[in-house]
């Protein structure tokens, strides 16, 4: 099932599919999207959960690297392809939006 | 009773609260023997439970006060540092425009005139952001703001081009002071800066909300730090431009002039901001500091004589030197050193101090959802921006209970109703091992 689409989920939907085969972890996504981390995360968590998108924890030693290990996420295949679906649905106008124009005479 | 106490003691014990009150649920609906240690070990887990409950809610709304107080507080020193600069771009203004001849005059008018009309928009957001005291000074600097505009108007001949009268700066520069006393006063009320906190201190035990307490004033003292630095290098600046033009000889002087003119302005508005963030003990030296600022201005503009390109004699610097010096002393005493603040800020230490709150709450999650919450937590923190980290963290707080029922949701959606304890074992097991742990 399709999640409902706000403006937040859309921002995150549209920062992954930049580059579809890119991983983003939280800070970098958080700052591609202007969201804070405690609105990003349960997006990116629901996300998760209807199979859009994986994440795996970065394979590093934090005591080599100087920090924790990152979790970094990306769309699936099937993610990307209703993300984008979702997204081009999302730019369109609503019928409802149409007809109220047409009422105006906005649209001939 | 044993086998309760012994749960209760465990880390775990809100999730298996969770997990005995859908058990004693279908124990009830199923069964028609309940024993009772099983109610007993319940109505103590659950005990548990609400009383961890209360801590965490308590911590979530502390989080959306503090928050909201930051804005406010931080949204009216924006205003009244708006209305107060724009009223010296007014004055600014004009006071060039006095000065000036030539078929410029009319765009000037009109710069007056937008300045003014700046200065009545940002006077209404005082009133409507800032607290209501600073409402009527503020209307009445936006009042003597549009006179003195309509005054310049008023008194241009626009045939030749110039002012054929310098309007009065007076009511003006008055409104300025009255306004910028009222703003600093306010700034510095009790009911914000001190008594809030010690009512949350006795409120609050928590260690959390005493370390978002700590970042916050962490914040404010970065701040602070920062407006010191901008108004000693405004000083600086303005001293620098009055040496070099009394060694200057050319046809630049008017332009010097201007250019004093600005960064005694800046000094002006900076001296507030000063003011406005440490109310209590850097607004009075700020303010002798922007003075003497000031007074150096206007001695060097009146001792240049433009049309030769020259000044008739170097202005004293001993005032604004000295002040300086004084306003130094003062902020390094106030928000100088690198202490526990600095050792705060550093990264690591936050990271691993994000706070009981976020482990509870991690607690409260299903076990590996909670880990990973926890640890994305620590890894973004760590990475965050020293300035945003607190930022951060109260956002990750606030949406801390969403994440908890998502996570539940999904997990009981994947172990079907009324699983029993081998069954969730297992399932526990199965359960993709993060590599972070």
């Amino acid at each position: 099932m399709a999640p409902r689409m706000t403006l937040q989920i859309l921002l995150v939907l549209q920062a992954l599919l930049r580059d579809p085969g890119r991983e983003l972890y939280g800070l970098e996504l958080s700052e591609e999207t202007g969201l804070l981390p405690g609105t990003a995360y349960p997006i990116l968590l629901r996300l998760e959960n209807q199979g859009w998108v994986t994440s795996r924890w970065e394979q590093i030693d934090p005591h080599i690297e100087k920090r924790p290990a990152r979790r970094y996420y990306r769309l699936t295949a099937d993610g990307a392809a209703e993300a984008g679906a979702a997204c081009a649905a999302a730019r369109r106008p609503s019928r409802a939006a149409l007809r109220g124009l047409a009422g105006e005479g906005g649209i001939a | 009773m044993s086998g309760a106490r012994r749960l209760a003691s465990k880390r775990v014990v809100v999730p298996a609260a969770l997990g005995l009150a859908i058990y004693i649920g279908g124990l009830v609906a199923g069964s028609a023997v309940v024993r009772l240690w099983v109610i007993a070990a319940g109505a103590g887990v659950i005990g548990q439970a609400i009383s961890q409950a209360g801590v965490l809610s308590r911590c979530v709304r502390q989080a959306e006060r503090d928050d909201r107080l930051e804005r406010q507080a931080h949204a009216a020193r924006q205003a009244c540092l708006d209305l107060l600069g724009s009223a010296g771009e007014l004055r600014t203004c004009v006071a060039h425009a006095t000065e000036y001849r030539g078929d410029q005059m009319g765009s000037r008018l009109a710069e007056a005139r937008e300045y003014a009309a700046a200065t009545r928009r940002h006077a209404v957001i005082v009133a409507s952001v800032a607290q209501g005291r600073l409402a009527v000074p503020a209307e009445r600097l936006a009042d003597a703001a549009a006179s003195l505009a309509e005054a310049a108007v008023a008194s241009t001949d626009h045939l030749v081009g110039s002012l054929v009268r310098c309007p009065d700066f007076a009511d003006l520069d008055e409104r300025f002071l009255v306004f910028r006393r009222i703003a600093v006063a306010a700034a510095a009320e009790p009911s914000v800066r001190v008594a809030l906190p010690r009512i949350l201190q006795v409120v609050t035990r928590t260690r959390d909300l005493r370390q978002a307490q700590r970042c916050r004033f962490e914040r404010h003292v970065q701040a602070t730090r920062q407006a010191c630095l901008d108004l000693l290098g405004s000083a600086a600046e303005l001293r620098a431009c009055a040496a070099n033009a009394t060694e200057y000889h050319g046809p630049e002087m008017e332009a010097r002039r201007a250019n004093i003119r600005e960064c005694a302005r800046a000094i002006q508005l900076c001296a507030v901001s000063v003011a406005l963030l440490a109310p209590r003990t850097l607004a009075m030296p700020a303010e002798r500091l922007a003075a003497a600022a000031a007074r150096l201005a206007a001695a060097t503009a009146e001792n240049m004589i433009l049309a030769l390109g020259v000044m008739v004699r170097s202005p004293d610097f001993a005032e604004i030197d000295e002040y300086s010096l004084i306003f130094r002393r003062f902020a390094v005493a106030e928000v100088g050193g690198f202490g526990e603040r600095v050792a705060f800020s550093d990264g690591i230490d936050a990271a691993a101090s994000i706070g009981r709150a976020m482990r509870v709450f991690s607690r409260l999650m299903p076990p590996d959802a909670g880990r990973r919450w926890f640890a994305e937590v620590q890894s973004f923190l760590f990475e965050a921006d020293p300035e945003q980290r607190a930022k951060a963290a109260r956002s990750y707080l606030r949406s801390a209970t969403r994440v908890m029922a998502t996570t539940w949701a999904y997990e009981l959606s994947r172990r079907g109703p009324l699983a029993g304890n081998r069954r969730i074992a297992r399932m526990r097991r199965d359960t993709e091992d993060d590599a972070h742990r």
